[in-house]
């Protein structure tokens, strides 16, 4: 009986993990003063594979702030770095596209080979610059192409914003 | 074998160690970051797809390879992937959503265009024609073997309801459009242009247009001085993108909005055409304009303006409404006709991160005008406890200031405060016309407050300006706050690795921002007596009008309940297709 609940236990855990995995997710995380952003399941549910494969591009547009927290009410905004990433489906040779920034190609062949190369973490070299407490925010829409079109139709559309811990930093 | 087994794991350590630093790096700074987002002009849209269909036209469908030794007599198109030639081809070749390579031994007699994609092509490869490359996509459907551009994008149809037909190529461009031109008003009902637009580019940087439009007035003829056509001819002559600087000369005969500081263009016309509620007033503008700018930089802008126009009264008309058509419309107030030269000077420093959607940055506006006239024909209807006499001796002179503060900040992930100072009104010379005094009060900037609830207006009570609520005032002033907070529908706590212990809470926005707004602000009249504030004073706070409320805004459309505060007002809704500012 008992190995029987905890049976029971671990498949719930193991659902709940899964269904966590599932979740999109946006992270920032600060290694060094260097902010790395990464996304997961973003591709999980299903929906924007299937936009993809109905022809529609994805465009996966990422924007990263940097703050400057302060003891007042008000955070100091300082900067931010934009970039973009286009997934599409190449209908004839049943793959997907991803194209970076830079114009960097690659090609992959199920959804699950393009979702490991978007949980590949991009490492932003915007320089904190001054003393004091700093933390990045980072906003990912993911929209198709004509994203105008999208939202009239209803077709699904996707924002993640993230926050990094606070760091702090002296200027010698 | 222990050193075997330490070498392995070093080896894999190492390995370990290069896996964890798998990132692509971006360098913010260098060129070329940033995918600017797609958009292919219309023209070169339309000849892809001419091109496509046409007979002659060997239509290919995704990736696709002419090797070596091989031939492709006639125009080639691919769409929906890349084609690799080390052949020959005969003729144009054309690549829809896909790229082109054009290895070495490649030989295209004819031209080379790439839409939605890059060309890479070897020193050794031959193209007769032109390669011309387009990186945005082409938005098509397919109908049976043949393309068609996709629909339009209905946002921007429904902003400017209208059809364009063009003809040329990316650098020169000809079109010609009928389209609604301005705001569904009680003037002129629906107002629709129509005519050519020609675009041209002179040189690498610098482009022309020329603009020449009609303009036909749904409502029929309101002035009974000109016909149900007006017209706007419009050229500008730009250089450069960052920096820039142009000129612009216009000749027009169109109906100008009394205040136009308020509600939006939009959300006037469609308040007017669908609950017969009209917040602007009107008048007839005809003359000519020019302009000079320059921008040293993407964030600052400088503009001159010199305009000569007569200005000149029109009446409301009664044009059809959604709900409410039986009700008569609120009369346009008389202007003070005459034939007006404004010199005026703009200066706008713009660092917000997002025009439409802005979260943080500055926009400050700062906009001087002096305007004269010699043959001024004041209104006799307005009594002197509103405004001094005008002078019709041929020196009436007057100036008018605007100031328009924006800061757009976050205070946290999912928290801004936005805040804005507004204030503009007479400056000096002679009292202001009619046309370009001012009020306040709801909808917009005064939520809580009904329309014009500050006119200054209560003393004219000539029958001219029975039931027109105009605005009387000589400045105004307001502040405005507000809270966004996001209203996050789909959040949850991710799982922390060691590698990201530090990482705070993920989080999803896909609700909507709930606001909370205040408002304060006056209109007042300039001068000494009652009711009246020297030019050196502001209203004293207590005098201010204030309101107080919450929202619902996504992305734009939004929906506000506001309390005055400082006066018996009711409760207030009000339904928004913008921000509100």
């Amino acid at each position: 009986m008992k190995s029987g609940l905890a049976f029971l236990a671990l498949l719930g855990a193991v659902t709940v993990s899964r269904t966590a995995a599932q979740a999109p997710a946006l992270t920032v995380i600060v290694q060094g003063g260097v902010p790395r952003v990464q996304t997961t399941g973003l591709l999980s549910d299903g929906k924007f594979v299937a936009l993809m494969r109905s022809g529609f591009p994805l465009r996966l547009h990422y924007r990263l702030e940097q703050w400057r927290s302060r003891s007042g009410w008000f955070d100091q905004y300082i900067s931010e770095a934009p970039w973009d990433a286009v997934a599409r489906h190449d209908p004839l040779a049943d793959d997907f596209v991803l194209i970076r920034t830079g114009g960097i190609v690659a090609r992959y062949g199920t959804p699950e080979d393009l979702e490991r190369a978007l949980e590949l973490p991009y490492r932003v070299n915007l320089k904190v610059r001054g003393s004091g407490n700093f933390y990045f925010l980072c906003r990912l829409e993911v929209t198709t192409l004509n994203d105008t079109d999208v939202r009239i139709a209803g077709l699904p559309r996707l924002t993640l914003e993230a926050r990094s811990e606070t760091f702090s930093r002296r200027e010698n | 074998m222990r050193a075997v087994v330490l070498v392995v794991l070093c080896a894999l350590g190492a390995t370990a160690a290069a896996a964890q630093d798998t990132a692509i790096v971006i360098q913010p700074d260098s060129a070329g970051f940033m995918v600017q987002p797609p958009e292919l002009p219309h023209a070169v849209a339309e000849d892809a797809v001419r091109r496509y269909n046409a007979a002659t036209t060997t239509r290919l469908v995704g990736r696709s390879r002419l090797p070596h030794g091989n031939e492709w007599r006639g125009d080639v198109a691919v769409r929906n992937g890349s084609v690799v030639v080390a052949g020959r081809v005969e003729g144009t070749l054309l690549v829809i959503n896909g790229d082109a390579i054009l290895d070495s031994g490649a030989v295209i007699t004819g031209d080379v265009i790439v839409i939605g994609g890059t060309v890479a092509r070897r020193p050794a490869a031959a193209v007769t024609g032109d390669v011309r490359v387009f990186t945005a996509p082409l938005a098509y459907r397919l109908k049976g073997d043949e393309i068609a551009l996709a629909p339009p994008d209905v946002r921007r149809w429904l902003r400017r309801l209208g059809i364009e037909k063009s003809w040329g190529t990316a650098d020169s461009r000809s079109s010609l459009t009928l389209a609604t031109g301005g705001t569904f008003n009680r003037v002129e009902g629906l107002p629709v242009v129509f005519g050519p637009l020609f675009d041209w580019k002179l040189h690498p940087n610098v482009r022309l247009r020329i603009d020449a439009l009609g303009v036909f007035r749904t409502a029929g003829d309101f002035s009974h001085k000109r016909s149900d056509l007006g017209y706007l001819l419009r050229t500008e002559l730009r250089a450069g993108e960052t920096p820039a600087y142009g000129i612009e000369f216009r000749a027009f005969d169109d109906v100008a909005p009394v205040e136009d500081w308020g509600l939006r263009s939009g959300e006037v016309g469609w308040s007017a055409f669908l609950f017969q509620r009209d917040y602007r007033d009107y008048y007839l503008s005809k003359g000519i304009a020019g302009r000079a700018f320059v921008q040293p930089e993407r964030s600052l802008r400088l503009d001159v303006d010199v305009r000569h126009d007569w200005q000149t009264t029109v009446r409301a008309r009664d044009p059809w409404t959604v709900f409410r058509n039986d009700q008569a419309w609120r009369p346009n107030p008389p202007i003070d006709d005459g034939h007006y030269t404004t010199l005026a000077g703009t200066v706008t420093f713009d660092t917000r991160n997002d025009r439409r959607d802005p979260t943080a940055g500055w926009l400050l506006h700062a906009r001087f005008e002096n305007s004269r006239s010699k043959d001024v024909t004041p209104q006799t209807g307005v009594p002197r406890a509103v405004r001094a006499s005008i002078p019709t001796d041929g020196s009436y002179a007057f100036s008018r200031l605007f100031l328009d503060f924006r800061r757009y900040t976050r205070i946290s992930p999912s928290g801004r405060v936005n805040l804005r100072l507004f204030a503009g009104g007479w400056i000096g010379g002679d009292p202001l016309p009619l046309q370009q005094r001012l009020s306040t009060g709801g909808p917009d900037p005064l939520t809580g407050y009904g329309f014009r609830h500050s006119a200054c207006s209560g003393d004219i009570i000539d029958p001219a300006f029975r039931d027109t609520q105009v605005a009387a005032c000589d400045r105004v002033i307001l502040a405005q706050a507000e809270y966004r907070g996001h209203l996050s529908l789909h959040w949850s706590y991710g799982s922390s690795t060691p590698e990201d212990e530090g990482a705070k809470s993920l989080f999803s926005l896909q609700g909507p921002d709930l606001v909370v707004l205040a408002d304060a602000g006056q209109a007042w009249l300039v001068g000494g007596g009652p009711g009246r504030l020297p030019a050196n004073r502001l209203p004293t706070l207590g005098s201010w009008l204030a309101d107080l409320g919450l929202g619902i805004d996504w992305g734009g459309l939004g929906m506000y309940v506001a309390k005055a505060v400082t006066a018996g007002e009711p409760l207030r809704f009000t339904l928004r297709l913008d921000h509100r500012f």
